[in-house]
């Protein structure tokens, strides 16, 4: 049975990871309707930052400042570089799927020409793990979740605070309504965009922490992963993905403790495909749903 | 208010209709019948849920409630391509040619595939299959001669001026010689020349033998015209009937002009 | 240098294959199946399984497999065709049933690396990390030729399988089963207001295109000779995408020009990139970057691909005599007969 607390532990941290991540897919979704298949490649440039930073000082917090920052730049030259000229010249949905296939093919490869397809390491101190009451966790595991709470806190209270988070849910809603009531629909889509990249970034580089050694191909297989959490939450939807993080997550884990633990990712595979038999909507609209009725 | 009972020679018998989207109740409680070989004219105001029974009938809404009774079968709630089956085609308010297939592609398509998009009747039944695309082949050229786009046959639909897209719906429809075809305001924005050649085409369609059910705002065209008109507001039917009848009926004379001319 | 060129040709050929495969789907009724590769995979390994010996468990190594029935070549190569295509009916079935573009991306995509994912496990299932290996020659045991021989052979086995592929797929195209599809690409609500059932149709053609992945995953396990499942690398989806949006959706002919441009020349070419700074792969690096940077280049210039889907033409009289002579302009005359 205490194995079984190791393994929600485990999800707990997992669950953090993934959704930083997801959460910015959401949001960049929400604005875009477009799903980004080089969304994976946001976490993974972001790890690469924080390795390169790493490989200078072992500031964590500067690592994770590299992570957001790079993340976010990228972020923002998928925005500029490839959405928005294609969509302003009218590209339908199909097209700009398969330019952010293209994106993750020329990202992974040049992260490839640079650092070389071998795996490189992540140099942080291997820590102890302590008893959290029935949890083990490392310092590692505990700065991850830290970080993923405190980032998640500061996203939900822009969102539902801010002036910018009330134009954002408005563009969110009805891109072409909100414009009349003088929001700046490109604006925020920039600034979605960065945001996703800074999130996914960060949670780049806390997944490299937790496996400790990876390649340029870290974030694109992680890609599942998120898939499924977005699906489960509802995609397009905040809440709905750290809902769907949270039991992609621990599903994972604590399956990790009873069938071989290379089967994880597969875990994830079979929760999105019982999702998407049973509510292909996700848990938040369902329940939205309900609430209306 | 239709208060006779249904008759046997109605091809289409709509009880009860009721479809909401959320708070909106598009079609609230309607009903009406469809004599056959009739060309019936449904009008009413903007919002008076005109199209939404069009959608119901040819399958792309379900209704909440009712049911559609099309030659003695109900067909509330089957798929379109089901309702097409049983014979009944649809125009679209705004034209819906296929862009990158030929305009003699879009009337191939037209007609009733009977089960022969697969893959093996693709591949092996090549004297059979090549015996029935020249028939259809043939019949689709002659329509295509009647609505002036022999012409254009070859061109992909998309290259089609507005008028030529209207046109193409109807040869279209000429071509799945439906039973029943539902026309959805094919009038709009037509200038009068065309118009002409769509009062000609749903001849034609009649003379075929289908019954025609198409929604209008042209008040003028649907009182030469309809052998029937109802009229619809705010999701229910109003009443039904000739036009000229209708005209003396202050409801309908309220639906549309908002106040009924002699009374203060 | 002739060696070289053929084997290039036997791969390019190959590639060819896989393109058209991805053009069903893709270019016929414009659903993304980036699954494809899971298709080839399957191929690729049933077929060997299919044609290898019963395994023998050896001591340490997960080195065993499944089936091992000893088949000779072409059952074997159309088990595998068949098996790869129930494959992707299955995936198919669950990814249509939404309809929406980014759901069935997103399946097809998790699929594919759900796929890869349990590849890289070490199982018995699929001969451990070493894969499969030891496929015998394709009528060798007959034909005994030597190697320079024998890879002529294949090259001609190899473009005739091609030629199979392209008149099998270009009948259906025009039949109607290839019309109904493009009207559903075209505009899927019209479709079904004109009797198309539209998740029978999208789910036959994924199912198509699988079942030719997988007809071309078997010829190439057979070139090589072997099987690993580390060979499996997801991304060469995304070239064969880009090689059909380069040489032009729905136009087998500029998709196999798409084939050999981007899946043979462009890997070729940046052979010749010297390796720097001790990375191996920046070779390869840079012609997957070239890669991606066409298709973004062509979506931008030229969208419908260097080859334009073909209209099939009707020829006949160019305007049309009287045949129907009551709608001849003017009125009552009779025309003349066609």
């Amino acid at each position: 049975m205490s194995l079984f607390f190791v393994g929600v532990g485990s999800g707990l941290v997992t669950a953090a990871i993934i959704a930083l991540s997801t959460v910015g897919m959401s949001l960049q979704y929400s604005v875009t309707r477009t799903i980004n298949f080089a969304h994976g490649e946001l976490m993974t440039i972001g790890a690469y930052a924080a390795y390169v930073v790493a490989r200078h000082t072992s500031n964590v917090l500067l690592q994770g400042a590299a992570a957001v920052a790079v993340g976010g730049a990228l972020a923002w030259a998928f925005n500029r570089l490839l959405f928005r000229p294609f969509t302003r010249r009218g590209a339908g949905a199909l097209t700009l799927f398969v330019l952010t296939i293209a994106a993750s093919l020329i990202v992974q490869n040049v992260l490839e020409a640079i650092f070389s397809g071998n795996f490189v390491n992540y140099p942080s101190s291997a820590s102890a793990a302590y008893r959290v009451g029935p949890f083990r966790w490392t310092l590692t595991d505990i700065l991850t979740m830290a970080a993923a709470v405190v980032a998640l806190l500061a996203l939900h209270f822009t969102i539902r605070r801010t002036k910018f988070g009330k134009a954002q849910r408005a563009v969110a809603d009805d891109m072409t309504l909100a414009r009349t009531t003088g929001v700046r629909a490109r604006q925020i889509v920039d600034l979605t965009w960065v945001i996703d990249g800074g999130v996914a970034g960060l949670s780049g580089m806390l997944l490299a922490l937790q496996v400790g050694s990876f390649t340029p191909s870290l974030g694109f297989t992680f890609l599942l992963v998120i898939f499924s959490a977005a699906i489960v939450g509802g995609i397009g939807q905040m809440y709905g993905a750290m809902a769907g993080a949270l039991i992609v997550g621990v599903v994972m884990e604590v399956s990790a403790v009873y069938i071989p633990p290379d089967y994880k990712e597969t875990m994830a595979f079979l929760i999105l495909i019982v999702v998407l038999l049973l509510r292909p909507q996700g848990i938040v609209a369902a329940l939205s749903e309900r609430t209306v009725r | 208010m239709c208060s006779a009972a249904p008759q046997s020679d109605d091809i289409l018998v709509v009880s009860g209709l009721v479809k909401h989207f959320g708070g909106i109740h598009a079609v609230d409680g309607c009903d009406f019948r469809i004599p056959v070989g009739s060309l019936v004219g449904l009008i009413g105001p903007n919002g008076a849920g005109k199209s939404t029974v069009l959608e119901l009938v040819s399958g792309s809404y379900k209704p909440d409630r009712g049911t559609i009774v099309f030659a003695g079968e109900e067909i509330q709630g089957l798929e379109p391509n089901e309702v097409f089956d049983r014979g009944i085609a649809r125009c679209f308010q705004i034209a819906r040619e296929w862009p990158q297939l030929t305009v003699l592609e879009n009337l191939l398509i037209a007609s009733p595939v009977g089960g022969r998009d697969t893959i093996s009747f693709g591949l092996f039944r090549r004297r059979r299959a090549r015996a029935l695309e020249r028939e259809q082949r043939e019949r689709a050229l002659e329509i295509l001669e009647k609505y002036r786009l022999y012409v254009v046959r070859n061109e992909f639909a998309f290259t089609l001026s507005g008028g030529q897209k209207r046109l193409l719906e109807f040869a279209r429809i000429a071509m799945a010689r439906p039973r029943l075809a539902l026309l959805d305001e094919p009038m709009a924005g037509v200038n009068p020349v065309l118009q002409a050649e769509i009062e000609r085409g749903i001849g034609e369609l009649m003379a075929a033998g289908a019954t025609v059910l198409l929604i209008e705002h042209n008040l003028g065209f649907v009182e030469r015209l309809c052998h029937q008109v109802i009229i619809m507001a705010q999701g229910k039917v109003l009443a039904a009937g000739l036009m000229k009848d209708l005209r003396d009926n202050e409801l309908v004379q309220e639906a549309y002009l908002g106040s009924v001319p002699g009374v203060s | 240098m002739i060696n070289y060129i053929v084997s290039v040709a036997i791969i390019g050929s190959v590639a060819a294959i896989f393109c058209l495969g991805v053009n069903v789907s893709w270019g016929w009724v414009g659903q993304l199946d980036l699954a494809f590769y899971a298709y080839v995979a399957l191929g690729a390994y049933f077929v060997s399984v299919l044609e290898l010996a019963p395994a023998v468990k050896q001591q340490n190594l997960n080195s065993s497999y499944i089936l091992g029935l000893n088949w000779p070549f072409i059952p074997a190569v159309l088990g595998a065709t068949a098996l790869g295509a129930a494959g992707a009916f299955i995936v198919g079935a669950i990814a249509l049933r939404r309809l929406r573009g980014d759901y069935i991306a997103i399946i097809t995509a998790s699929t594919a690396l759900a796929l890869a994912a349990v590849l890289s496990q070490d199982s018995s299932l699929f001969g451990g990390y070493i894969g499969l290996y030891g496929l015998p020659q394709p009528f060798n045991t007959s034909l005994h030729l030597g190697p320079r021989p024998y890879s002529y052979f294949y090259l001609g086995m190899c473009l005739v399988c091609l030629a199979l592929v392209y008149v099998i797929l270009e009948a259906l195209y025009r039949s109607p089963f290839g019309r109904s599809l493009r009207a559903i690409r075209e505009d899927d609500v019209a479709a079904a207001a004109f009797g198309r059932k539209l998740y029978w149709l999208r789910l036959r053609a994924y199912a198509l295109g699988g079942g030719v992945g997988a007809f071309g995953g078997a010829l190439l396990a057979n070139y090589l000779g072997a099987w690993n499942p580390s060979s499996w690398n997801l991304i060469e989806v995304t070239l064969l995408l880009s090689a059909v949006v380069v040489g032009g959706r729905a136009n087998s002919r500029g998709v196999i020009i798409g084939a050999v441009l981007v899946l043979s020349v462009i890997p070729e070419v940046t052979r010749l990139v010297p390796i720097v700074g001790g990375n191996a792969d920046i070779g390869p690096a840079i012609g997957n970057i070239l890669a991606g940077l066409l298709i973004v280049a062509v979506l931008r210039f030229r969208p419908s691909g260097l080859l334009r889907e073909r209209r099939t033409v009707h020829t006949g009289p160019a305007v049309s005599e009287g045949i129907t002579p009551q709608h001849r302009p003017g009125g009552a005359q009779e025309g003349v007969g066609v």
